[in-house]
């Protein structure tokens, strides 16, 4: 009896709140693709290129399930609101508590066995979809993987902890039915106090507070960028931002309409009034559940833009790291290993220019000196100018020319922050000053301090390293891979002993690759389910409040509103109420375009700011589009609800 | 002799459910004079409401026409027909059916702002109705705020603010104790002599009735019979109201 009755009623619910549902069965299926992934053998035999992969997931994972499991708690909590009554009459009818229980108990069963088979189905294509995005960016070989047993058997486990918590969650709200509410036509709304002058002040107060966190933020990022501080303050100001874009948005909600209902003779037009009232009432009475909404949708935002920001900063210092394909550094004296270097990477591809240069030293330290990582025994490492040319030109740059100064080199960012311009070099009976610093120069080996001199200057010194870079004819494919075994297994002959070091930038962006592409994975998944989430909250809300709104609009009808002005005034009702929590966290945009603005010139590499703010803008109006289009079906099922059956 | 204010001819109307077809209305006919005061009476599920719903135009009939002063309503497509409810008709229900969240203000001024009347003229109707009502001090507190009484006469104010020429009330008096019921009768027939509105009201009370000048008796969906009161006393007009209710419940 009782199941009968449960699966009827569960039928009834989804059809009428069916977005919800589909929201809910959405981020089931996310949660089963992203365990998927957790045990896919294929994602774990990359397992070096993907360090931390696995983590980041499993985290991402126990997150997403803590964020839905309070979701749906909330939202059972709303259902049982709206059944207050249904329930009443259940009591009345003779059905014992206990048989109160276990019905809600079944259908929330029914409901979970429900979202296992249609999110497992879903996760399924979601997994591979996931899958087929990490070999694109990680170069891990294509194709339909298997769905891993563990996979789904820790994702039902995690949606069976979901709905554990929702129901002890929500079942203290069905001791609360009482027959006793049958008496009364409805729950009377306790007239709360409206201030709208007040809250309004206090969203302006929360919407100052918003953008001293982005100052802050911008600042804390810069520091952390140059002089390496920790991301507390990064966090800090991120941590007071989602407070401040609660409070603002739930300030709002409270303020803004009742502001413009203050003012008679804007509102007596129409069914403005109608709608204004309407719309007042719904926000006034959800104020707090919009600030929730505004969070999660900016997480989304700022989710998606992290994901941009990271892909686009690591291939633009990727090609400014390593403008050259291979480079080789050498002690002097092992002629022979560059030779044999040599021969691997033309037997790999076709090679378009190779450019041989040498570190010259002469046992001074006087520019080290001035660094925090000067060691005893160090000796300043010397380029001639000629060399540092032909470096150049391989990179179709213009030559330099330095009469009686030098140049630091480095590819240490903290170089800038030294100050070298007291040092005079007196090599060869010459005197030279310092002519500048590029603190972010091509990546000739890892970690270099070289100091740029005239070619007479370092003429006498003797020869520290031999090096070699290339360039490959632009175009070709190889198998960076295996360039990049080869040249360790010949570096490796003679063990612990420094041998050279060298570089394969196609080798290096596969492992780059991966944990781009843990992070645009892990913020996407993230966005996507924050978004969904937060629709399926809203259209629970948009559609609840539906059949109390049936009334005042069958009223409205009745004083001579046509079908027109009833459907626009709704229409007008539900988007201002759905656009409250998306409007300010879409425009966040732009302060996370600000704060990579501050990230890529940090990382050197302006020229990536125009993409990401172009992706940013693209993120937004995808973002945007989904919610639409949410939007959309959420109105036309909340119209039927309102006009049905006439 | 006054002309017609309202003509049905034929009027019928069948509800298509899931349980079969119920036919509410089966060809009733009759006409009210400008300014006349009429009450229909009748059992329960005789057809009352759905008799002022189809004349509020909140319902079309299945067959048969209903026209009120010039206007025949099916010649009136869906947005004429509701500016036409909006600017003549005016329609009271048993559960005042007034918008819980609009201040009682904004409830008596939502027609006029539906048609777009100016500020000035908004203004002028309210302060000289609510005045009359007696609600004045009111105005600003939501229905839930209100007594019975006061949403009574709030949703007559919003029923009269348009200066509508028929006035509709289905069971007006449904949720008022006896004093409040009285007052409000005689507020309506002030109404009628006063501003010539036409009543036309559905009552399952017989002295309620009897302050009306005739009495339409439904059952079963048909018209069964009409009386007039003439120049009768009200307490003669209620004793006959109560004969003929006898026999019509009588001869069930
Ligand atoms: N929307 C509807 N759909 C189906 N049947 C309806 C509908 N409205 C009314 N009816 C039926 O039409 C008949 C007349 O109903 P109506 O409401 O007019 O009666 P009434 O005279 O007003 O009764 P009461 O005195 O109880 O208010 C009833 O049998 C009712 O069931
Ligand atoms: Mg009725």
């Amino acid at each position: 009896m009782i199941a009968k009755l449960a699966w009827r009623n569960l039928r009834r619910q989804i059809g009428g709140y069916l977005l919800y549902f589909c929201a809910l069965a959405l981020t089931a299926a996310l949660i089963f693709s992203a365990t998927g992934m957790l045990f896919c053998r294929a994602v774990l035999a990359a397992g070096a290129a993907l360090d931390g992969f696995s983590e980041t997931i499993a985290f991402l994972t126990a997150l997403v399930a803590l964020v839905s499991g309070a979701v749906l708690a909330h939202a059972n909590l709303f259902f049982l609101r709206l059944r207050q009554r249904e329930f009443g009459v259940y009591l009345a009818l003779g059905m014992t508590r206990k048989d109160l229980r276990n019905l809600f108990l079944t259908e929330t069963l029914l409901l979970f066995a429900l979202s296992l088979v249609l999110g497992g189905g879903a996760g399924f294509l979601l997994f591979q979809g996931f899958l087929a995005l990490l070999s694109h960016m990680a170069a891990l070989p294509q194709g339909l993987a298997a769905y891993p047993v563990e996979g789904a058997t820790l994702a039902a486990l995690l949606l069976a902890g979901v709905y554990l918590f929702s129901c002890a969650f929500s079942l203290p709200g069905l001791r609360r039915v009482q027959t006793g509410g049958l008496l009364q036509p409805r729950p009377g709304r306790q007239a709360k106090k409206d201030a709208p002058v007040r809250a309004l002040a206090a969203a302006l107060f929360c919407l100052v507070g918003l953008a001293a966190c982005y100052f802050a933020c911008k600042g804390a990022v810069r520091r952390s960028l140059l002089q390496g501080e920790n991301g507390a303050g990064i966090a800090g100001s991120l941590l007071l931002a989602a407070a401040f874009l609660i409070g603002f948005t739930a300030a709002l909600a409270k303020g803004a309409v009742g502001v413009l209902l203050k003012r008679r003779r804007f509102c007596h037009k129409g069914s403005r009034v109608f709608m204004l009232r309407l719309l007042n009432e719904r926000l006034r009475a959800n104020a707090a559940l919009a600030g929730k909404l505004a969070l999660m949708v900016a997480v989304s935002v700022v989710g998606v833009n992290v994901a941009a920001m990271v892909g686009l900063s690591e291939e633009a210092l990727l090609l400014r790291r390593y403008p050259y394909d291979v480079c080789v550094q050498l002690p002097a004296g092992r002629e022979d290993l560059l030779t044999a270097a040599g021969e691997l990477v033309e037997e790999a591809a076709p090679v378009a220019q190779a450019v041989e240069y040498t570190v010259w030293t002469d046992g001074s330290d006087a520019l080290l000196s001035c660094t925090g990582w000067a060691w005893p025994g160090a000796a300043d490492a010397c380029l001639s100018l000629s060399d540092y040319n032909a470096l150049r030109r391989a990179l179709g740059e213009p030559e330099l020319s330095l009469s009686g100064e030098y140049l630091v080199l480095s590819d240490i960012s903290q170089t800038a922050g030294y100050d070298f311009s007291q040092i005079v070099l007196q090599k060869n009976g010459g005197r030279y000053s310092f002519a500048g610093c590029d603190a972010a120069a091509p990546r000739l080996a890892s970690a270099y301090f070289l100091a740029v001199l005239p070619d007479e200057a370092v003429s006498g010194m003797r020869p520290a390293e031999t090096c070699m870079v290339w360039k490959l004819a632009p175009g070709t494919a190889f198998d960076a891979g295996a360039l990049d075994a080869a040249l360790r297994d010949l570096f490796k002959e003679s063990g612990a002993q420094y041998i050279g070091d060298f570089a394969v930038r196609e080798a290096v962006r596969t492992s780059h690759g991966g944990s781009m592409a843990i992070l645009s994975i892990g913020a996407l998944y993230v966005s996507s389910v924050f978004l969904l989430l937060a629709l399926a909250l809203l259209s629970i809300e948009l559609l609840g409040s539906a059949e109390e709104e049936r009334k005042s609009f069958e009223i409205l009808q009745s004083l001579g509103g046509d079908g027109r002005t009833c459907a626009r005034a709704l229409c007008a009702e539900l988007l201002s109420f759905f656009v409250l929590p998306f409007v300010l966290p879409l425009l966040l945009m732009f302060p996370c375009v600000g704060v990579c603005a501050v990230i890529l010139r940090g990382l050197g590499v302006p020229e990536a700011l125009g993409e990401a703010a172009f992706f940013a803008g693209a993120s937004a109006v995808l973002i945007a589009a989904v919610c639409a289009l949410y939007f959309a079906a959420a109105y036309l099922a909340a119209k039927r609800k309102v006009f049905g059956g006439r | 002799m006054e002309p017609a204010a309202l003509r049905l001819l034929g009027v019928t109307k069948y509800f298509a459910g899931p349980g079969g077809v119920t036919r509410a209305l089966k060809g009733v006919e009759f006409e009210l004079r400008l300014g006349e005061f009429a009450a229909v009476m009748g059992p329960s599920g005789s057809g009352k409401s759905t008799l002022l719903k189809l004349i509020a135009t909140l319902e079309t009939p299945t067959a048969g026409s209903i026209e009120i002063g010039e206007t025949n309503l099916a010649a009136l497509r869906e947005e004429r027909l509701a500016a036409f409810r909006r600017d003549r008709l005016g329609v009271v229900f048993q559960n005042y059916n007034l918008i819980e969240v609009l201040t009682a203000e904004e409830n008596i001024l939502l027609p006029l702002d539906l048609a777009h009347v100016p500020w000035q003229e908004e203004e002028k109707r309210l302060r000289a109705l609510s005045e009359e009502l007696g609600i004045a001090k009111v105005l600003k507190k939501f229905p839930r705020d209100l007594s019975g009484g006061e949403q009574q006469r709030v949703a007559i104010a919003r029923a009269l603010i348009t200066r509508p020429a028929v006035l509709l009330a289905d069971e007006p008096t449904g949720a008022l104790d006896s004093a409040g019921a009285r007052a409000l009768m005689e507020l309506f027939c002030s109404l009628n002599a006063k501003n010539k509105t036409t009543v036309f009201m559905a009552t399952h009370d017989a002295w309620m009735a009897s302050y009306t000048s005739r009495v339409l008796f439904l059952r079963d969906g048909r018209i069964f019979n009409e009386i007039y009161r003439g120049q009768r006393a009200q307490k003669e007009f209620y004793e006959e109201i109560l004969a003929v209710r006898a026999a019509l419940e009588g001869g069930r």
